[in-house]
């Protein structure tokens, strides 16, 4: 249910890992490449993991997304390497009866795995600058 | 005693390596960790306080004591998502 990849992610194969008879719902997030960061032009990001941790920490944030909503299954997947634009670098699908809960623990987990998830980002830019991105606006110097 | 630690991204480019081996004095914490890195890695001074601390793949403070046998890893803050 969590994993990290180096290859495209298959949103389908996501989906399908938390559907099941009772769900009527099924809430995505896919988060992706942009292709500006201000006026600056993105080629692709880069992306690392601390691997054994980043799995723990996405299975703590699936398991308080059982806990906090009423929601059925809860998958998320993360690319690591090189993501182009358009290309997505994760993928949060969670099931429920119903779709507000869906949606709130589907918001829960990617702003939780922004804050926890030990995987970092590096932007490469069309002119050849790199930079590494912090997800909390106020490290933006980092 | 000896540890091996782990760093990433920047912090990793910064040193120049993903593991480190390095010694502290028995019942060394986050801190002394952090202070003897700084020493032997002057470059990364402007990150230390933002720098975050993990022993057996969970957050710690840096006055936690630092075992011997975990696997300790130092890492810039979170990017991923």
């Amino acid at each position: 249910m969590f994993e990290i990849v180096e290859h495209e992610i298959d949103v389908e194969k996501v989906i399908a890992r938390v559907s099941l008879p009772e769900a009527g719902a099924v809430a995505t997030f896919i988060g992706l490449t942009r292709n500006f960061t201000g006026e600056m032009k993105v080629e692709l990001l880069q992306y690392e993991a601390y691997y054994s941790m980043a799995i723990k920490m996405m299975e703590r944030i699936g398991l308080e997304a059982v806990e906090k909503y009423d929601i059925r299954k809860i998958a998320i997947t993360h690319r690591i390497g090189d993501v182009a634009v358009e290309e997505a670098s994760v993928v949060i699908a969670v099931s429920a009866s119903h779709r507000k809960p869906a949606f709130q623990a589907c918001e829960y987990a990617i702003d939780t795995l922004k804050e926890i998830v030990p995987i970092w980002k590096k932007e490469s830019m069309t002119n050849g600058e790199q930079k590494w991105i912090a997800n909390d606006p106020d490290l933006k110097n980092l | 005693m000896n540890i091996r630690v782990l760093v990433f991204a920047h912090l990793k480019e910064l040193i120049g390596s993903g593991t480190l081996d390095m010694t502290l004095d028995d019942g060394a914490t986050g801190n002394d960790l952090l202070h003897e890195l700084e020493t032997s890695f002057p470059q990364i001074k402007t990150h230390r306080k933002y720098l975050k601390l993990s022993m057996n793949g969970e957050y710690i403070d840096d006055k936690t004591s630092i075992q011997h046998d975990a696997e300790v890893a130092i890492f810039p803050p979170v990017s991923g998502g």
